[in-house]
Order: structure tokens, then sequence, then C-alpha cells
């Protein structure tokens, strides 16, 4: 099944006619002319009546949401801008809170924590890194580190043991893939490497708490399974990290320019390595062991992460980081 | 966006308006409704716009605003079926096209699936490949983290070929 060829169809036959667009066109044209200037809220706040429970957080929903100059300023900002502060403290914490369940609420800590990581090592590459916004990035990552750790937790006691399984190794992910591009960026500066030193703190305590937190959340499904209240499919876990080993294998196609033969020879061994864990992922499913399977294949999902995560950094900040010396 | 002006606007319109009314259309299995809800969010788009707000990316803020009115609409019409849906999915006899009746039997199951589907999980796939909207814009769209979207399209990809049994 080729999804943009096959729904095709769709976008030819789900379509307003010529006459039906014409006529769409004058009304809109009519009622623009007849508005008044005034002040409309934002379609966001449908929303923010469902899931706001506290008038402080309503308010910074309404800042984030509503287009405020300051706050949707802030959404592009980066370190070393005016607004990139109101960024970490004020849109990010609120879009969080707004989130309505713990997985969505890690997916999001998780992906800040990524976006804090990316910038730092951006910054650090492109000199914009000083005291202030090092102190804020660190303490931004502190948090969001703390949050998806808080919300995995909080997916593993609520039954929901692959969800808590997939998010950690996510991070793990994030976080190994991380530590490498920065101590790389910061190798031989001793001005960065100060830098650093304030966010590896964090990213090695992430390293070692979300390795440890993985037995257990194994063990939540292990129990799932033997008490035959495991929710998760199997299959659905293999088809998605198939599916990402195929986004890998297209990133490093896409990427071929700014690869060397060092990087080539280093990502198909790691390749060759996730294929062999996918192989015995699929031997244990077929074997009846969903837990090991899905074990297996999350931690699949996560190297094929790492590997994107290096191949996007070496592409984006121009350095070496596949195929060379720790 | 920055303030626009009519003639830019109408040209947003122009460009977006289909995909406005698929989108709408998707979730109410409506035509006239849809048409509707297309029109009231270009609509409430130009007045955010006139207020004096800024949109970084106006198509996403039409999606959802489609999306919130598209999602009020059918909670104060909850007049269609499951099977109601699968009817209407398939369109009038008389707007089908010159295909053969295999093709034609092989359209009208998959707009069925697709209405089958949860309307989350439909949202992200006609976004994606029927619209051909990247990841990131989705997820703006949708409020989401770009991650949670992948994994939704994937998954909603996985849930449609299952049920058209399709490896």
């Amino acid at each position: 099944m080729n999804e943009h060829k096959d729904f095709n169809f769709i976008r030819e036959r789900v379509v307003l006619s010529d006459t039906e667009k014409a006529e769409h066109r004058a009304a809109l044209l009519s009622r623009m002319h007849a508005t008044p200037m005034q002040p409309v809220p934002s379609p966001y706040t449908w929303t923010l009546f469902l899931n706001v429970r506290y008038a402080f957080v309503a308010l910074l929903a309404v800042l984030v949401v509503s287009g405020s100059g300051v706050v949707v300023a802030s959404e592009g900002a980066v370190p070393g801008s005016p607004f990139y502060g109101v960024k970490l403290t004020v849109n990010e914490p609120t879009r969080i809170a707004l989130a309505r369940t713990p997985k969505e609420k890690a997916a999001l800590e998780v992906a800040y924590a990524e976006r804090r990581l990316k910038e730092f090592a951006a910054a650090t590459v492109s000199n914009r890194l000083d005291a202030d916004t090092t102190k804020l990035i660190a303490a931004s990552l502190e948090d969001r580190l703390e949050g998806a750790e808080e919300n995995i937790d909080d997916l593993n006691t609520s039954g929901e043991g692959d969800d808590a399984l997939e998010a950690n190794s996510e991070l793990k992910g994030v976080l190994a893939a991380h530590a490498k591009i920065l101590r790389k960026v910061s190798a031989g500066d001793p001005v960065r490497e100060v830098a650093l030193a304030a966010i590896s703190e964090h990213i090695d305590q992430g390293i070692v708490e979300t390795g440890a937190v993985e037995p257990v959340f194994a063990a939540s499904l292990e129990s799932q399974e033997s008490r035959g209240v495991l929710h998760a499919s199997v299959s659905e876990r293999q088809m998605e990290v198939v599916e990402v080993l195929e986004d890998l294998r297209e990133d490093m196609v896409n990427a071929s320019t700014t690869l060397d033969t060092g990087d080539h020879e280093e990502l198909a061994e790691s390749i060759t390595e996730v294929t062999g864990m996918l192989e015995t992922a699929t031997r244990e499913k077929d074997g009846g062991s969903a837990t090991r399977a899905l074990k297996l294949y999350t931690e699949a999902d996560a190297r094929i992460g790492e590997l994107k995560a290096l191949i996007e950094a070496e592409q984006e900040l121009g350095i070496d980081l596949i195929g060379s010396e720790e | 966006m920055k303030r626009i002006d009519e003639e830019k606007f109408i040209s947003v319109y122009d460009e977006n308006a289909d995909a406005i009314f698929r989108y709408a259309y998707f979730r109410l299995y409506d035509r006239e409704r849809a048409k509707e809800v297309m029109q009231e969010a270009f609509m409430k788009t130009w007045e955010y716009l006139q207020s004096g707000k800024k949109i970084s990316n106006v198509r996403a803020f039409l999606y959802r605003t489609a999306h919130n009115l598209s999602v009020n609409e059918a909670v104060r019409h909850k007049f269609f079926s499951l099977d109601e849906m699968r009817e209407v999915a398939g369109f009038d006899p008389e707007e089908v096209r010159q295909n053969t009746p295999d093709t034609e039997a092989e359209y009208r199951l998959v707009l069925a699936k697709i209405g089958e589907l949860d309307p989350a999980d439909r949202d992200v796939l006609l976004m994606r490949y029927v619209e051909g909207l990247p990841v990131s814009e989705i997820a703006e769209a949708l409020d989401e983290a770009p991650n949670t979207v992948s994994v939704r399209i994937h998954r909603a990809i996985g849930k449609l070929r299952a049920s058209l049994d399709i490896p």
C-alpha cells in the first residue's frame, strides 16, 4: 500500500465544486467586509475549558495559546534571544499542564528535553552561550527530565507498562545520543567544557535513572502478561519499529553527502545490530513471550532514535559524530 | 502571519478551502455541515487576524479552528449511525467518476474503513496522506508533540491495513 498514491482519489472526490467554492468565496468576502474590528477569542480556548483546573494555569494558557505578543514571539526563541526564558518557563510548562494524560505529558516532557539539548549543542557550536543561558537551560532540562520520569512512572502504575517502557527508552536514547554530541562539540575548549559540566550532571543522572527503571517496567509487563491483562499489541510495536528503521535508512540516503566512509561503516554495523535485535524479538513474539519481544523492540527503537539523532546533529552542526572516537 | 490584507486572505481561502472542507467532512460526514464549518473556520480566522493578533502558521490555525468547530457541531448533531457513515462515505452515485466497478468498490471499501477509524486516527491519516502536511505542521495544528503524531500516523495506517487485510 502506497498511502500517498492510494489516497489520491480522496483528494479528487471529496472536493468542493467550482460553484460551491465561488459561492462560499463570495459569502466570505461579504462577511469580511461587514466585520467590525474587535477582539475575538482564540479558537484554542475551546480546549481550555476541558483541561484547565487552576486559574493560574488558565492565565498562562491564555497567554501561550491565544496569541499574546511576548508569548507568541517566544515560541521560536533560541538561546540568547530576549524571549528564550519565556519559552522555557511559560510556554512549555503550560503546554505540558494542558496535556490530558500522563502519556501525552511524558511525550511532551521528552520532546522538550530533547529540544533543550539540541539548543544547547547549537548554541555551543555558534558560541552563543553565556553563564545565564547555560543556567537557564540546565534548570529547564532538570525540570523536563523530572517531569518525564514522573509521568513515565504514572504510566507504569496505571497499568500502561508498555507505554512507560517505550517513553523511558526514548528518553534514554535521547540522552545517550546527546551525551555523545555534547562531549564532541565541547572537547578541547575549556569554556565549553565548563558549560557542559552544568548540563552533563543532568544527562548522566537521567541515563542512570532511565536504565535503573527498565527492569521495573519489564517486570510490570511480565506480571500483566502472566495475568492475561497485557494490553500492548506486539504486532503494532513490531510494525512501528520496522517503519522507524526504514526512516533511518532514508535519513542515511538523504545525508549521504555529509557522511564519510567511516560513518557509513559504523551505521551499517549498527543497523546490522538492530536488525539482529528485531529478529530475536520476532522469535520471542512467535514463541509467545510478548514481554521479551516488546522489550527488545523498544530497545531497538531507542537505538534507532539515537542513530537518527547523531545523523541529524552531524548534518546540522557540521561535526563528525559517527564513526569517531569517544 | 502578520496583519493580512483581504486579497491575500482570499488567496489563502483559494488554496485551502478544499482541504479544510475535507477535514470537516471526515469529521461530520455531512456535506452541507462541512461546508458551513469550512466557511466559519475561515471567517473566525479572518476575525482573529483583524483583531490585531498574529498567527505563525495560518494553515495549522485553520485546521485547529475547523477541528474545534467540527467537534462542537458533531456534539450538537449526533445524527448519524455507523452504517449511515459507511453509506455516505461511498458518495452519491451521480458523483461516481469513470471507474471500473472493481475500482469503485475498492474506493468505497477504503472510505468505509477510514470512516470506522477513531476520529483522532482519521485526522492524522488524512492530514498526512491526503493533504500531504508534514508531521511538524500536523503536530502544530493538533497541539501535539511531533513524536506523538508520528506514532499515531503509523498506528492509524496499521489499523487501516489490518482492516483491509493488507499485510
